[in-house]
Formats: structure tokens, sequence, C-alpha cells
């Protein structure tokens, strides 16, 4: 009796001894934070081999920079610079103070595209917004959709609205230059409007596993047309530039090899990679690409996807008031007539 | 594949053995002295949650927490389910205001215990026994993008330890009891390295059902450990209903490449109805 009091009474006591078992918080040293950052890339950014990036070699160019007592502003400018050698537009550290960047995906290369010449000059300041798709049929016939950011919704009763509108019309044109990106789901949405039949565009492989080579397969992007809805026919041209990005970038992957689907303007920005999230011992976020996506030839679309017809808007031009790239979209759909 | 669907139809054998052996011991007469009981109870809940898929830092905080419990009782036999709740916040201990997050968390058991000794200088009641528990965590971050959400959910064959002593107060009725369990096996299911769905679910074989087994681990004490205390203190108040006081602690730890590990404290109210 005596001996089951002792074990009841031991139970008691060491029960409710979660600090004896869960470790605390890792020390928050600006050294332990640049490990976990390191760490957690090297075991899951998916892009080292594809941009061959020694990962290894950058751990010993920037380590020594790090000391235990060095300011926030110095560990979080010294972490920036490791994350921008990724050369990604989906790798950010987040701080209070400051968000860290690469935007050279569009930085370095011409623009190519003015809203202020499109609404002034082609859209005259009047054009429908609907939904987030801003739109207006132009002088020649030809339907003209703006989508600013893949990040705000579009739904099927906005495209059968405007599939509607524009079922007389020529061809229509879907610029997504500046688009940054958002939901991909959006992406795909349209892209099945436009699909008169189902196909794969891509396909996806995940970061499985620490190692290099540690990838699986994921589900592939199956494109399928949407039944008993209004299908648009007529010539598609898609606007595309430097700053087209992330879902625009998937945007273009999905609808490229449509029969009726032309893409007119510079490469894509890219953005491949499915951006997952991560927290430091110190409280900052960062986020970085874990998947790799290339289209059914194999080609990796994280450095952008070409266009069909590559077209720049020159200095004159831009100067004149005049959007060369949507001149030539205009013209192509005048001439598959 | 197909040993899973062994596993599940052990688990499913087990279980409902347990029920029919619970049943089939229990003769006309003792059934007519079974007691049955619907529990219900709520209280609040400390959480401790680290999930190194997501984040090294350690986040705490109080939720709301409900069970509700169908229990039948004989002098020898104990077995019934159990259902429990948690839902809240959870933040780290850190001076990042805005880091949040959604923790929900839900769990069904169902236990059998028999009587293996009877105390005859006090009265205390020993049992043993066995349960089958099926819990999930769900979790969103409030400051994450494609993988704020995260999860772990455990399907897990238990051994029990249950012990009782009523007692009377001013010619009151009272019992103090005190459960503990730990599993002995486990089926496991979290996300993929970097994801937020199970692997399988990444390419998925058309079928969820084989998709969650596929991306699930079998695992034994070294990968998946769990140790749940349960303290209740009851009162008898009018036709054998009774109220209660509960106190229980849970600490599991899923392991792996990136290990999950919660702890938590529960403080419950809750009434008992005799049926």
């Amino acid at each position: 009796m005596k001996r089951v009091l002792i074990y009841i009474l031991t139970i008691i006591i060491i029960s409710s001894c979660e600090k004896a078992l869960i470790k605390p918080d890792p020390e928050n040293t600006p050294i332990n934070n640049f490990d976990y950052l390191w760490t957690d890339l090297y075991e899951r950014y998916s892009f080292f081999e594809y941009k061959e990036i020694n990962w290894s070699e950058i751990y010993l160019k920037y380590r020594p920079l790090i000391t235990n007592d060095i300011h926030d502003t110095t560990l979080f400018r010294v972490m920036s610079e490791m994350l921008y050698e990724l050369k990604d537009g989906h790798v950010n550290l987040s701080s209070p103070f400051d968000v860290s960047r690469n935007w050279e995906w569009y930085l370095g290369h011409p623009q190519n595209f003015s809203w202020e010449i499109i609404e002034r000059n082609y859209l005259n300041g009047e054009y429908r917004i609907t939904g987030a798709l801003r739109n207006k049929v132009l002088d020649e016939n030809i339907a003209y959709i703006y989508y600013p950011s893949f990040a705000n919704a579009v739904n099927n009763y906005h495209i059968s609205f405007l599939f509607n509108e524009f079922k007389d019309t020529e061809g229509i044109i879907i610029d997504i230059r500046n688009n940054g990106g958002g939901s991909l789901s959006n992406a795909k949405l349209i892209a099945s409007r436009l699909a008169l039949e189902k196909h794969t565009a891509g396909y996806s492989y995940v970061k499985s596993g620490p190692g290099k080579g540690d990838f699986v397969r994921g589900n592939d992007f199956i494109i399928e047309p949407v039944e008993d809805m209004i299908k648009y026919t007529q010539p598609v041209v898609v606007l595309t530039n430097r700053s087209s990005y992330s879902a625009s970038s998937f945007f273009v992957l999905f609808v490229k090899d449509l029969p009726n689907v032309t893409i007119i303007g510079d490469t894509t920005g890219g953005g491949g990679g499915l951006p997952i999230s991560g927290e430091l011992p110190n409280g900052w976020t960062y986020r970085f690409s874990s998947t790799i996506t290339t289209d059914i030839n194999g080609f990796n679309i994280e450095n952008g996807i070409p266009p069909h017809i590559k077209r720049d808007i020159s200095e004159s031009d831009r100067q004149s008031g005049v959007d060369s790239i949507l001149e030539e979209a205009i013209s192509f759909i005048k001439n598959k007539k | 594949m197909k040993f899973r669907i062994i596993i599940i139809l052990v688990l499913g054998f087990v279980f409902s053995s347990s029920w029919l052996i619970a049943n089939g011991q229990i003769t006309d007469e003792q059934k007519s002295r079974l007691n049955y009981y619907f529990e219900t109870s709520t209280g609040i809940s400390h959480f401790y949650l680290r999930d190194r898929a997501t984040s090294p830092l350690l986040y705490s905080g109080y939720n709301f927490a409900s069970q509700a419990k169908l229990s039948f009782l004989n002098e020898k036999i104990r077995h019934g389910a159990i259902l429990n709740f948690v839902y809240g916040s959870l933040n780290p201990n850190s001076k990042i205001s805005s880091a949040n997050l959604e923790n929900l968390y839900g769990e069904i058991g169902f236990y059998y215990f028999h009587r293996i000794r009877k105390f005859n200088e006090i009265p205390l009641n020993v049992f043993g026994g066995a349960s089958i528990n099926l819990n999930g965590g769900f979790r969103d971050h409030s400051r994450f993008t494609n993988n704020s959400f995260s999860f772990d959910q455990a399907n897990t064959l238990n051994v029990n330890v249950l012990a009782e002593y009523p007692f009377q107060v001013f010619g009151k009725n009272f019992m103090v009891s005190f459960r503990s369990f730990v599993p002995i096996y486990a089926f496991v299911v979290r996300p993929a390295f970097a994801s937020s769905r199970p692997s399988s679910f990444a390419n998925s074989s058309g079928s969820d059902i084989a998709d969650y087994f596929n991306s699930g681990f079998h695992a034994t004490v070294n990968k998946f450990f769990r140790w749940n205390n349960c303290f209740e203190l009851q009162y008898e108040i009018r036709n054998s209903n009774r109220i209660k006081l509960s106190y229980s602690w849970d600490y599991y730890k899923i392991g792996g490449q990136k290990t999950m590990e919660s702890a938590s404290h529960y403080l419950m109210f809750g009434t008992m109805f005799s049926f």
C-alpha cells in the first residue's frame, strides 16, 4: 500500500513538468540568428543547383562579418547582402525596420510599361472596372483588359461578363505588365476560361529533404476548360514585361501553348518557386522559394518565360506617348483576321 | 499501403474487442447496476507549442477548452468515449507583438479499463486499461505566406492506469481520481518537409484516403512520445449526478527532421449527468 502511494505521489510530483521536457528558446544572438537563417535555406531553398550557387562559400564569405556584439541594423544588412546573392525576388527578410529584397529581375531591364500612357492615350480615361479587371473595347474593335495584380480576385462571373461584352470583337489583349503576382488560383481561373481543351501546362517539384537533390514531383499544372460557360475563340494576346513576376509567369506558363494565345513584349520576370516563410530566434521573418516549376519540355521558369514576339518600347515612343508593345498586339490581331 | 490497412484493422479489432469483452464480462445483474454518465466540461488551457517546421520559438497562451464524455462504469469496469476541443491564440515569448498563431486542437478517444487492484485498508481502486486516441492540432501563422497553415495529426494506442479514491466530508460523497496514459504505438501525419500539405498530397493519387495513409509514418516512443495525466475531484449532488473539477497536463513530441512538441495545462469545471 505504501509503495502504491509512493508511486502515485511520484507521478503527481513529476507531472506538469514541461519545463524539464521543452527546451527554452534558442539564444537570441546575432550568430544564432545568422546560422539559423543560413541553415534553413541550405536545407529548403530549391534553386542552388539551377543558379549554380555554392551556399557553403556564401557562408564563409558572410559569417566572419557577424559577431555577437553587432547592432540589429548591421545584422540585417549582412543577412540581406547574403540573401541578395540568391538573385531571387521571392527571397525577403522582414525586420521591424526594413524588408530586404532583390528586384534586379526588373530593375536591370527596360520598364516597357506606363499605365499613364495607356490610361490617357488609349483608354482616354474611360474604361470599365470589372472586379480587378480594367477593360474597354478599343477603336480598332479589339478588347483591352489590364490586370494589375493576381492578388486581386477574379471569378467566373467577371470573365463570362467580359466574354459576352467582347463576343463581337476581333481579339482580346490581356495586359499583365507590371503585375507582380499574387494568387495562382486567379491565374488558373483565367487560363481555364481561355483553354478549349484539357492540357498539362507544366510540372512542379517540391523540396522533400535537406539534401541538394531531395525533391519529389508535385502536382502537375493541368488546365481544364470550364464546361457550360461562354468561351472566347478569337485571337488572344498577352502582354508581358520584366515586372510580370511570380503568378504572372505562371499565367504565361498556363496559356503560352494554347493555339489562340500569343505572348508579346519582354521576357517575364520569373519567380517560378513557391515561397514559404520562416521565423528567426529574434522574431524576424523571412521567405524563400521551396519549389521548382518547369514547362512540359523541362524549361525552368525561374528566370522568366520569353515571349513569342519580343518587343520593347523605345525611348522615343515612350516620350511620344506611344505604347509600341500594345501597338504590336493590335497589329498582330488585325493581321490575324 | 496493405500494411497500413492491416494496422487500421488491428486497431479496429482491438477497440471493438474491448467493447465486446467489456459487455460480455458484464452479467445481466451487473448491467442493471451500470452507471452511465454524460459529462461536459469547460475551462481554460495554458498551451505551449514549438513546431520547428515553422519556427524555433516557443509559442504559448491561454486558450478556451471544452470536453464532452460518455462513460459507462460499474464496480470493475470503466469504458467510454471522450471528445476534447481547444481554441485560441498563441504568442512567442518575445517582443514581436505582431507574431500570432491561431491554434485549434481536437481529440477523440475511446477507453476501456478493468479493475486490477482493490485495497482493503483504504477505499482505493486501481484500474488498468487501453485507449485509442485520434488527435489533431491545426495552426495558422499570421505573418507567414503560403505555409501559414501547419498541422499535426496522430492516432495512438495507449496503455492507461486509473486510480480512484472515494471519500466523505461532512457526510457528502466525493471522489478524487488520477488517470495517466502513454502511447505504445502511433500513426502520425505531418506536413511535408517544405510544404504545409502532407507529402503524398503534393502529388495526389486522386484518393484523399490513400494520400493520407501514404503521407504518415508509424511511430513508437522514439519518434512519438506522449504523456497525459488527469486529476479529477468529483462531488455527488443528487440522483447520482455529479459536478467535477479537473486538472490535466498533456505533453507530446513528434520526432523527425523538424520536431514538434506541445505541452498544455487544463483547468476545467464540469457536470456528470447519470442516466
